[in-house]
């Protein structure tokens, strides 16, 4: 700065000139905000590990109740009278089987800040396909804040960004349950739970259970299978996710045999669908 | 900005309050240069510190977490077109723009974005190369050939 030309020191005296004239409104009216994004409401979507809880203690506070009732009535009620509250619990998802071991996923890094990597994901819910929405890269969309931590997000295309700008997003941090933080969104044993403009279409209350993971999206054979409270999959380049509620003719995201073409775009101007041809069927993985 | 949204809002914190009256009208006046509009520059300039203000007790560093948002938010806004972007301005009340603005805008906005950040960030904020780099992302090698591209052109428009 010390060996400005003349018509470098004229620049900056145009620029300040320039910028004086700039009306700045302070009373601009948007720093009001809602509340902390950790400090949001419980999800619109069931929490199964709540209900679940809740049944339980319900039930014993019933049972315990019912037997002091019977230890003190010389008359006891007959057995058909007994409160169907105990039953519930029975009625409740069981416990999805749960694994650390991500297999060859385990074998390689994660990405470094230097990294840009893909990875088609999609949730398979009551039979149909659904992704998160909203492109994390546009300031002002929910969770942009946390992508300019991670620097891992989508562009309403199916796809996981990955270009970590800080620690925060690489490495081991680079997981699936950091990006399904991004939208708002937790997958933790027995928790599924999402903001109201998060898969609002799902017609039904389907639990995912499982996350799949394909390590090439492109030839997609051994799958990785988990539960779906190990959201904390690691992110590799060129993999699949599915995030379904059952495993039953479980593939990839339809949209995964396109990922090199929807990753190279990397911006928000093409979907899934301008990529695939009508009626192709999924690989169903056997 | 509506009353509803005015009764959700929580308290403000005087420290965020502070921020926001040290570094809105820099931010501002430099996000101005760089979108070419002070109305963008403002929704700019707001969208990052309203993002700031949801989560602001977990940023260790809010000016460089600013300057990183704010420039963000201007390429972005630089992707949009160019010619939607002048009718909506034309079609603003209160302007007063003057042909000294209009030739500066103009050829500013001609420029690749990281060539017309990396000339405001020296020029108008007197950024170091080191300081520029971290604001853009990108090597500080890159910055000079930057800038040297950027003056070649700026020297040939408007003188």
């Amino acid at each position: 700065m010390t060996d400005q030309t003349s018509f470098e020191r004229e620049l900056t005296d145009r620029l300040r000139a320039r910028a004086d004239r700039t009306r700045v409104d302070l009373d601009h009216g948007r720093i009001v905000g809602t509340s902390p994004r950790r400090a949001r409401p419980p999800a619109a979507r069931p929490t199964w590990a709540v209900a679940g809880a809740f049944a339980g203690v319900i039930a014993l506070v019933v049972a315990g109740l019912v037997l002091l009732v019977r230890t003190g009535d010389e008359d006891p009620a007959p057995a058909d009278t007994f409160p169907p509250a105990v039953t519930v619990p029975a009625t409740l998802p069981a416990t999805v089987p749960s694994s650390q071991d991500f297999g060859v996923l385990d074998d390689t890094e994660g990405p470094t800040v230097n990294d840009h990597w893909h990875v088609a994901y999609g949730f398979h819910l009551c039979g149909q396909w659904f992704q998160l929405s909203g492109n994390l890269e546009s300031p002002g969309s929910s969770g942009y804040d946390m992508f300019m931590e991670t620097g891992i997000h989508s562009h309403d295309d199916g796809v996981i960004h990955i270009h970590p700008y800080t620690e925060a997003g690489a490495g081991e941090n680079a997981t699936l349950r950091a990006f399904l933080a991004n939208y708002g969104v937790t997958l933790e044993p027995g928790i599924f739970a999402s903001p109201p403009d998060q898969l609002a279409d799902v017609p039904c209350d389907d639990f995912p259970q499982y996350v799949v993971v394909w390590p090439d999206a492109l030839n997609p054979i051994d799958p990785i299978i988990v539960s779906s409270g190990d959201a904390d999959v690691p992110l590799r380049d060129g993999a699949a996710i599915t995030i379904t509620d059952t495993l039953d003719g479980v593939t990839p995201p339809p949209w995964a045999s396109a990922l090199p073409a929807l990753g190279a775009v990397d911006m928000d101007q093409t979907r899934p669908g301008d990529l695939l041809e009508p009626g192709v069927p999924p690989v169903v993985v056997p | 900005m509506s009353a509803t949204a005015n009764q959700q809002a929580g308290p403000v914190t005087a420290d965020f309050t502070a921020f926001y009256r040290a570094e809105a009208p820099g931010q501002i006046r430099r996000a101005a240069l760089l979108t070419g509009s002070d109305e963008a520059a403002n929704d700019v300039v707001h969208d990052a510190l309203a993002a700031m203000y949801r989560r602001w007790d977990e940023i260790a560093e809010p000016g460089p977490y600013l300057n990183r948002a704010v420039l963000n938010g201007c390429r972005d806004r630089g992707r949009r077109s160019v010619v939607q972007r002048r009718l909506v301005d034309r079609l603003r009340a209160g302007r007063n723009d003057d042909a000294e603005r209009d030739v500066l805008t103009d050829v500013l906005g001609h420029l690749p974005f990281n060539h017309r950040a990396a000339v405001v960030l020296r020029y108008y904020a007197g950024y170091t190369t080191e300081e520029i780099a971290a604001a853009l992302g990108c090597a500080p090698g890159s910055v000079g050939p930057w800038i040297d591209r950027a003056l070649r052109r700026l020297r040939e428009e408007l003188s």
